[in-house]
């Protein structure tokens, strides 16, 4: 099995499940907050460029709500990765497992969550805007952001539990990069020197490309998609041997 | 089990407005021995001697800094009163959890859940949140589950120090009688009249290093005589 025998991934996605029933249960409106969270984030982005700084955008709604529930699958995802070890430290001192099982837990419980989101807003543009072929790109498109977002929560993880102040940088790296992602702008609308230094960031060519497919029902960059789960897997490998090789100090780290 | 020479020392954070790292400590210094097959050996030591950190080398969970540790094959489960468990969960969704972690299926995992309900005592308890349990139903749920893994060498540190003497006389019947025949157990415990009772040898750590070794009752009593 890929990175982790194949137990371990049996457990990741049981845990991700229970996390998530666990989440649920601490509020009020419990699993609500699942489809409240991206409606408020889309509601202020809606307000801000419709009453403060008009855009002349169509379908400006679909654009934000799209952007927003792809980018809260990367930003939980890899936001949750950066206490992923500490918070584990019973466990990692009791038994025996693979690091990179606590990061993946995480990535898996975004990818669950978000993905019964993402259904939901299928079936809705579908209802309004109707369907496309171009749909059945869209598993690449998620395949790519899936290994993209487990490489980078993996590495944030491990850099992290090293130096414990990372943690503020990724806060502030997350909201940057949220910005830079083309959440509420088309990359286009920058000046066309810049576009190439926003596309260097594979979450705006993401976003980019799930528009593409739901509102312009073009198919996605297939051969992008390959390029960036490739390099992703490579990513993961490198990661994957950073931790067995720094496993002695990384159990002391936690433990201590 | 063998350890050779086994060391290990915990480096301290080295704040960047601190001229030299003050909490590095070592925990064990040139540590050996030997656990063979059906065994009962105990480990007793002050606070801070290193018996933790020697049950987690000898559980795979720690590797040494210096020295080797050969598992001879064997698998071995560390059973301490804080088990990993998820205090937001149910005690059964623990148990499925650990039995996953440990390789199980779902399935199999789910098979387990009430022998293990069922040795622990906890009655409908064990479908409550374990945050919602005392530290002596905790050592309750965490030593059903392990000893109901089956390892080759049980690893128990501290875990009859709380409970009501009911489940301590139990759970000790329960894991002399699993233990019986070519199974090994290493106890730590502060309790030297437990230690007597339950184990054949006894290692005394003092300091991170083996002081002495030898027969449970001598070695006892020589360490009340110190103590």
């Amino acid at each position: 099995m890929i990175l982790m025998e194949r137990h371990y991934w049996r457990y990741a996605l049981y845990r991700a499940y229970l996390d998530l029933i666990s989440e649920a249960s601490r509020y009020y409106l419990g699993w609500l907050w699942w489809f409240l969270e991206p409606i408020a984030m889309t509601g202020v982005f809606f307000v801000v460029f419709t009453y403060l700084r008009p855009s002349n955008m169509e379908d400006f709604t679909y654009f934000i709500l799209i952007g927003v529930t792809m980018w809260l699958w990367f930003a939980n995802g890899v936001g949750n990765a950066t206490d992923s070890l500490a918070v584990s430290r019973t466990i990692i001192s009791q038994i025996r497992v693979p690091k990179l099982l606590f990061p993946i837990i995480n990535v898996s419980g975004a990818t669950l969550k978000q993905a019964f989101i993402f259904l939901v807003v299928l079936l809705g543009l579908g209802m309004l805007l109707g369907v496309s072929k171009a749909w059945l790109t869209l598993p690449f498109i998620a395949l790519a952001q899936f290994l993209f977002t487990a490489a980078v929560a993996c590495t944030v993880a491990l850099v992290c539990c090293w130096i414990r102040d990372v943690r503020f940088i990724v806060r502030s790296g997350l909201t940057l990069m949220m910005f830079c992602s083309g959440l509420f702008y088309p990359i286009d609308s920058m000046p066309p020197d810049w576009q190439p230094y926003f596309r260097a960031n594979p979450m705006a060519v993401v976003l980019e490309q799930y528009r593409q497919v739901l509102l312009a029902a073009e198919p996605a960059d297939v051969f992008w998609c390959i390029k960036v789960m490739v390099g992703a897997l490579l990513w993961l490998f490198v990661i994957k041997w950073l931790y067995d090789r720094f496993d002695l100090l990384l159990t002391r780290r936690i433990i201590t | 089990m063998k350890l050779c020479n086994v060391s290990v020392v915990y480096a301290g954070e080295r704040p960047i407005f601190k001229a030299r790292d003050v909490s590095e400590v070592v925990a064990l210094r040139d540590v050996s021995m030997h656990i063979g097959s059906g065994e009962k050996v105990g480990v007793i030591g002050a606070n801070g001697a290193g018996k933790s950190t020697l049950m987690r080398v000898i559980a795979g969970v720690l590797k040494p800094n210096m020295g080797t540790v050969d598992d001879e094959g064997m698998s071995s489960a560390l059973l301490s009163l804080n088990a990993g468990f998820d205090g937001t969960l149910s005690g059964v969704r623990n148990i499925v959890m650990h039995g996953m972690l440990m390789g199980l299926t779902r399935k199999q995992a789910a098979a387990r859940v009430e022998a293990v309900a069922e040795m622990s005592g906890l009655g409908d308890a064990i479908h409550r949140r374990v945050s919602t349990y005392s530290t002596g139903m905790r050592a309750r749920l965490c030593f059903s589950t392990a000893i109901d893994l089956d390892p080759d060498i049980l690893i128990l540190d501290e875990v009859f120090s709380v409970g009501d003497k009911d489940f301590r006389e139990k759970s000790e019947r329960i894991m002399l009688e699993r233990f019986e025949s070519d199974r090994a157990i290493l106890v730590v415990s502060h309790s030297p009249v437990r230690l007597e009772r339950l184990c054949d040898r006894v290692i005394w750590l003092d300091q991170g290093t083996i002081r002495a070794e030898g027969e449970a009752k001598e070695l006892i009593a020589e360490y009340r005589r110190s103590a």
